[in-house]
């Protein structure tokens, strides 16, 4: 493959050599390091393929042979131009290529990161724009090393950064420390001021799994909203069950409560039927930073009509976006009746619609245990109405209340006051 | 005095496969390569003696070597080396021979 570019990019000939020692010339050629190949006994004659370079010095061997040769075919880019030298527009597009293709090669085109989970591209773009890095850039502007070395820096987490320039992409190899996501939880009890749960609604408490804190209901409870799930105070006893202080903490639970929710949902009975005609309007759309351009025939302001856009935003790589956007508006004409839902289309109706909400608590987690939901038809109107009984999660955060307690001088020397007191 | 020309050739024989050497240096075997019925590399000869479609004959240094076949074709030839495509029913090699 490349062997047969290279010889068209050299130019090649295919001649025929006729004669009585056309072996020996063969063999002349071979010694004269003239290569050739394709060859081919044609009737008395053979057909053989040369470059155009050894082409040129065969002139001596076949006087010397007595043998005659005769161009068959001429291929190869210089053949090619020759033919085509008048096309003056062809080569100027082809240079202007390989001149655009050059240009584009000095700038960095896409920025491509790797290995990073807990800051964003777009956090580390912004970061590295400031330092000057962006796509668009030349080339020879990137200092890797220095990218590395900043990303080290900026971000703690990241424990290793390799940035390398590979064509026209600044690629962005990064480590984190996965181990530092637990130990800043750590920091963060310490440091984070203490918490409750609390009731986030009304409910009866039906389980319960406290990790951190003192559980102030227990299963079957029933609670109110705002009340003190699981406190994060934890009392410090004495010999004598006496508090003598407090550890705060973060409290930390799953609490799940039947709880109610109320469900309404209102529907008019009236509505508009839109009967899309077969009338429509195409323009073609070109769209600037500030400025629009449409093409085609416009046409005339209409109530009854529904306008869509479909619009091609250019990106080239993974962040560079183009100014530009192209696309096509098409313009959708109706005209509109005035119907009215029968009683089982809008029961249909609001079923589908309390169908959806269901299912969207059910993707939140949320378990439902029945409901008392009823459809009331109105003349103008229908109402889905009533509680939905579901199992939940109602823990809530609070801040802590702080005591303090005046120790007494005796139980300082006890020294048992390790806890965040106030 | 082909007798001595031999007797030298015996010679190099032994010493190039006592010393473990390749016999195509030290002798100047010419090597053949095929591959199926269809292609083969010749190395080390000196030139081609006849060329048609049927036959191709090489002079090597030690005799000639004879190819015989139908539609053949020498796909490239260079200092002392050739490959020969097309059906190769025969080769044959003949010691001695005549000078290009």
């Amino acid at each position: 493959m490349i062997d047969e570019f290279l010889s068209y990019m050299k130019g090649y000939v295919r001649v025929r050599v006729e004669g009585d020692s056309v072996e020996r010339f063969l063999n002349l050629c071979a010694y004269h390091e003239l290569s050739s190949w394709e060859l081919r006994k044609d009737m008395d004659a053979v057909l053989l393929t040369m470059s155009i370079h050894d082409f040129r010095k065969i002139r001596p061997l076949a006087r010397k042979t007595k043998i005659k040769i005769r161009i068959v075919k001429k291929c190869g880019l210089p053949y090619f131009t020759y033919r085509h030298r008048k096309r003056t527009l062809f080569f100027i597009g082809l240079i202007l290529c390989i001149g655009l293709l050059k240009v584009n090669s000095l700038f960095i085109w896409n920025i491509h990161f790797s290995g990073n989970s807990q800051y964003t591209d777009e956090m580390m773009l912004d970061f590295l724009k400031k330092k000057g890095v962006s796509v668009c850039m030349l080339r020879k502007k990137v200092d890797c090393p220095q990218i590395a070395k900043e990303l080290r820096n900026q971000y703690d987490k990241i424990v290793w950064a390799s940035v390398s320039v590979r064509g026209s992409v600044l690629k962005i190899d990064l480590k984190e420390n996965e181990d530092m996501i637990c130990e800043s939880v750590t920091e963060e009890g310490k440091s984070v001021k203490p918490t409750d749960l609390v009731a986030s609604c009304d409910g009866v408490v039906t389980k319960m799994v406290t990790r951190r804190g003192t559980p102030m209901v227990h299963e079957g409870d029933e609670v109110k909203k705002g009340d003190v799930l699981v406190t994060g105070r934890i009392e410090v006893l004495d010999d004598n069950k006496e508090v003598i202080n407090y550890q705060y903490c973060q409290a930390d639970a799953d609490i799940y409560a039947d709880t109610e929710l109320p469900f309404q949902e209102k529907i008019g009975r009236y509505y508009d039927e839109r009967h899309y005609t077969k009338k429509k309007n195409y323009q073609l759309i070109f769209r600037g930073k500030k400025k629009q351009y449409k093409l085609g025939i416009p046409c005339k302001d209409q109530p009854m009509s529904e306008t869509y856009y479909h619009e091609c935003f250019q990106q080239l790589g993974e962040h560079l976006e183009l100014p530009v956007s192209f696309g096509i508006m098409e313009v959708k004409f109706f005209d509109k009746t005035r119907k009215k839902y029968s009683p089982d289309e809008i029961r249909m109706l609001l079923s589908e619609d309390f169908e959806r909400f269901s299912k969207d608590l059910r993707e939140k987690g949320i378990q439902i245990r029945g409901n008392s939901v009823k459809i009331h038809l109105y003349e103008k109107s229908a109402i889905a109405d009533g509680m939905i009984f579901v199992n939940e999660k109602i823990t809530q955060k609070a801040d802590t209340e702080i005591i303090t307690i005046e120790r007494k001088k005796a139980d300082e020397s006890v020294g048992t006051d390790d806890g965040n007191t106030g | 005095m082909w007798r001595f020309y031999m007797e030298i050739e015996q010679v190099k024989n032994r010493l190039a496969s006592a010393a473990s050497m390749p016999k195509d240096v030290v002798i100047g075997s010419s090597i053949v390569n095929i591959i199926g019925t269809t292609e083969m590399c010749v190395e080390n000869f000196r030139g081609i003696t006849e060329y048609t479609d049927k036959m191709i004959r090489l002079q090597t240094k030690n005799g000639q070597i004879k190819i015989k076949g139908c539609r053949l074709e020498i796909e490239y030839y260079i200092t002392g080396e050739m490959r020969i495509t097309g059906k190769v029913r025969m080769i044959e090699f003949s010691e001695g021979g005549c000078q290009i």
